[in-house]
């Protein structure tokens, strides 16, 4: 379906987000035109409220755009009905929420397994194993039992982290990853994350406060009250 | 600072889609239990009404009493689907409990910041449900029962208001018993939520967690969501069994009893009886067996003119007709019977002493009188267990109800005709029969014959099914001036009369299926707002909309599945041991009253899983806003 190898991982132009609220209308994000290659670490920064989490929901396809394209993996996202953009989802993009990312009534494990369920890997051992390692990756081996209320904020993020990588996308969104994670912490994951998209040519994108982050990037993306005011690749 | 009412109001605009599914549960609740009753109590009305002088009594006690059972289990189901909707819309609250409390509010003002918006929710339900139900039930009864209305407005509008200040306080003690039990908890277990219960190791200890993880995924995602937040399920498997208790009641219930008033008209009647009489005779005896509706007077029809009675030549003749095994001859006169007191001396531990049955101002009755000769009958079913001798009756269920305080014990005189004398009976049984209005006495024909000196009879009955031999005694019976009358015939049209009087309360068990069905969908909606952010989370993990579906019905189905066959099983039980005692009826009339209810349920789970995909056509984003 898809083809990230040969293509620019995300590609946007002129995208707009407008939300109507009580009659005004907020610019969530304006003409944001940008690319990213694939393989890159890429890091957004900006004040809270600048854009950021629209902009990834708009790139992983949660959401619609006011106007402008989207191209993921050479896809036009806009081409894509519900369902086949479902499919492109569970085959091409792991996600990693800003806050509550975990289905509250099933364990850690099952939580990883989820996705993996979805794009009919039919082996059930197999699935298995796999979220065993992905726990193991994550530093939380013993935790496989718990839902997800019997953890704390950093240990459900790193769930998140290891469901996002179970179906092994090219394309990993992560929204403030180590927002609830001490900086030793935090860089740990994000230099795990670093790893995965260097040996395995991952495409990554993550949403930080953390300027601490940005030295490990490949590229900065600034924004500003919706709008990209800097596009930064380091050498 | 933020006043509590605004406070309410604003958790209202902003989260939209849950206290939206409660207020509108509330109102469809308040509304269909508010119309439901006040109908039943005007059908209840209208049938005794009717009933009390037409029916025979026990055609009229099982419509009256299905009618009022059922108005009592609605009213049972409104308060369950109103208690459900407000502990699931408080469950959901708890994390905003925790809040409030954490962020140091005092347990009264936090109470009140709680219970502004079940109060709000309550008071619109309430006041746009009874309007509404109120409204629905005035154009109905209308159109439908006009003179009850009339005269019973302030009964109706006494209930209403009952029902109404019952269904405000049921709200409203519930969900502030909820919020007590809140406040009573640790912001910490309250930020837990549903789940806080959950202990995996108790989970495969139990053999439960590893029966779930057998099964197949979307099956297993969904039975976990539901056994791992239990109070939740519990509450709703409470709600889901007692709506389907009442749907099995209230329409297995009337198909038993609709069958069973039918099967004791079909009692009374044989198969392939022809009546053989003068066309007058004819003409009164049909009308007695057919007139359960008819508002028609009691008969007072003079059976015993000399040119009523049969030849003894005639049944000679009928008796050398090859194909007719027994002839049944029948003395039927309209005569006047009288209530005997009868005194027993009862012996126990004070000693013996007197009791009396009956009254002294003695009651009377005009009844059919139905002379018969027990060993030559064509079979009333009825009759074969019963016995009678020379002094003897066996009396109607009306006769037995209306002269009558204990009827076994007590005798039963007839006038003869010499009225000075009158002859007392015993009386040894008492039948069902919806002849005459239930207005009926079986007694021995030699006995009514000698009561009336005569020494004929005026009716003959018999039974064939081959078309030549009914010719020839059709024409027999034309030499002798006589006339023939199928039995099968009205027969047919007693049974049409008694549908007819099922039909006219059908509305009834209908809208009780519509009110439950209403009351299932809101437990399932209920059960599924909550769960909007983790169908986000699914949604973005690249889960289908239809796979969301899949788990919304796999869940109803779930959640319906036990709770229908318990409801069905207990309704079931219920209907026999208690609204229908006496009840006859088929396997096939079983099968398909549980093979109705099922698909029912079926389509009820389709339903809500429908709906749940439609609200779920939206972005993955929207979903994951509790707050939209
Ligand atoms: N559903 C919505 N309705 C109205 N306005 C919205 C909605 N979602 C976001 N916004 C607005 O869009 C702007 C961008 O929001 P966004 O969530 O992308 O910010 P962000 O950069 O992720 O901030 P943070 O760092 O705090 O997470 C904000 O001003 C926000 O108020
Ligand atoms: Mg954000």
């Amino acid at each position: 379906m898809s083809n990230c190898a040969q293509n620019n991982a995300v590609e946007t132009s002129s995208l707009t987000k407008e939300f109507n609220f009580q009659n005004t209308k907020i610019t969530a994000l304006n003409d944001a035109t940008f690319k990213i290659a694939t393989g890159e670490f890429v890091v957004v920064l900006g004040h809270s409220g600048s854009g950021k989490s629209t902009l990834l929901n708009l790139v992983g396809g949660l959401d619609k755009p006011s106007s402008g394209t989207i191209k993921v993996c050479g896809t036009d996202l806009s081409t894509l009905n519900d369902d086949s953009l479902s499919a492109f989802r569970s085959l091409n993009i792991g996600f990693i929420f800003q806050t509550y990312n975990l289905i509250s009534t099933l364990t850690s494990l099952e939580n990883i397994q989820f996705p993996m369920k979805l794009s009919n890997v039919v082996n059930d051992q197999l699935i298995k194993e796999r979220a065993r390692e992905l726990l193991n990756l994550v530093g939380l081996a013993n935790r496989c039992d718990h839902l997800p209320f019997q953890m704390s904020c950093g240990e459900q993020q790193r769930v998140a982290i290891a469901r996002a990588l179970a179906n092994d996308p090219p394309l990993i969104l992560a929204d403030e990853p180590t927002g609830n994670l001490d900086w030793p912490t935090g860089k740990e994951v994000i230099m795990f994350l670093k790893q995965i998209s260097k040996t395995q040519k991952k495409t990554m994108i993550v949403v930080t406060h953390d300027e601490r982050i940005v030295e490990l990037a490949d590229a900065t993306m600034r924004l500003e009250k919706g709008r990209i005011v800097n596009i930064a690749r380091h050498v | 600072m933020l006043g509590m009412f605004d406070f309410a109001k604003k958790a209202f605009k902003h989260r939209k889609f849950q206290p939206m599914i409660t207020l509108i549960g509330l109102i469809t609740c308040v509304a269909s239990t508010i119309f439901l009753v006040l109908l039943g109590q005007g059908l209840g009305l209208s049938v005794t009404q009717i009933t009390e002088t037409q029916f025979t009594s026990f055609l009229s006690s099982t419509i009256s009493q299905f009618i009022y059972f059922d108005t009592a289990l609605i009213f049972i189901v409104g308060m369950v689907v109103i208690y459900f909707l407000f502990t699931s819309m408080m469950a959901d609250r708890q994390k905003d409990v925790g809040l409030i409390k954490a962020l140091g509010s005092k347990e009264n003002t936090g109470y009140g910041y709680v219970m502004a918006e079940p109060l709000l929710i309550t008071i619109y339900g309430c006041i746009l449900g009874g309007l509404f139900g109120l409204s629905t039930f005035i154009v109905y009864s209308t159109i439908f029962l006009p003179n009850t209305l009339l005269s019973q407005g302030l009964t109706y509008f006494c209930l209403f208001l009952g029902l109404l200040a019952i269904s405000f306080c049921a709200s409203w003690v519930i969900s502030s018993r909820k919020a007590e039990a809140f406040f009573k908890n640790t912001p910490v277990n309250l930020f837990a939520g549903d789940t806080q219960n959950f202990d995996f190791v108790k989970e495969q200890l139990t053999g439960v967690g590893k029966f779930l993880d057998r099964l197949p995924w979307i099956l297993q995602i969904s039975l976990k969501g539901i056994i791992r937040s239990r109070s939740k399920t519990k509450t709703a498997i409470i709600c889901l069994s007692l709506c389907i208790f009442l749907m099995t009641v209230s329409l297995a219930g009337g198909a038993v009893a609709w069958w069973t008033t039918r099967s004791y008209v079909d009692d009374s009647f044989g198969q392939n009886v022809i009546a053989i009489g003068d066309q007058a005779v004819l003409d009164e005896y049909k009308n007695m067996m057919t007139n359960v509706l008819n508002t028609k007077s009691l008969s007072s029809f003079n059976f015993i003119e000399n040119e009523f009675f049969i030849d003894r030549d005639f049944i000679e003749k009928l008796s050398n007709i090859q194909q007719i095994g027994t002839i049944d001859n029948r003395l039927i006169i309209i005569g006047h019977v009288v209530e005997v007191q009868t005194i027993e001396i009862v012996t126990d531990a004070t000693g013996s002493h007197y009791v009396t049955y009956g009254q002294s101002n003695v009651r009377s009755s005009d009844a059919l009188i139905i002379g018969i000769n027990t060993n030559s009958m064509v079979d009333n079913l009825w009759m074969q267990n019963m016995h009678i001798d020379a002094n003897t009756t066996i009396i109607g269920s009306t006769l037995s109800e209306s002269i009558f305080d204990n009827p076994l014990k007590q005798k039963i005189a007839l006038d003869s005709n010499d009225s000075n004398r009158r002859e007392t009976f015993s009386i040894s049984d008492i039948v069902l029969d919806p002849i005459n209005q239930g207005l009926v006495v079986y007694m021995p024909i030699d006995s009514l014959q000698k009561l009336n000196s005569i020494t004929t009879h005026n009716l003959v009955l018999v039974k064939t099914q081959d078309p030549d031999t009914v010719l020839e005694i059709e024409s027999l019976a034309k030499q002798y001036g006589l006339n023939t009358l199928s039995l099968d015939k009205v027969h047919q049209e007693s049974l049409s009369n008694i549908d007819r009087i099922w039909l006219s309360i059908l509305p009834f068990p209908i809208l009780s299926v519509v009110t439950t069905i209403i009351g299932v969908l809101n437990c399932l909606l209920v059960s599924f707002s909550g769960r909007q952010h983790d169908f986000g989370i699914l949604r973005a993990m690249g889960a289908k909309g239809n796979y969301t579906a899949k788990i919304v019905l796999m869940e109803s189905l779930a959640f319906v599945l036990p709770t229908a066959i318990t409801g069905i099983l207990i309704g079931m039980l219920f209907n026999f041991a208690f609204l229908i005692p006496n009840a006859t009826i088929s396997a096939q009339l079983l099968i398909i009253c549980i093979s109705g209810l099922s698909l029912l349920l079926l389509c009820i789970c389709i339903i809500s899983a429908t709906i749940i995909l439609k609200l779920n056509k939206q972005t993955p984003t929207n979903l994951m806003q509790d707050t939209q």
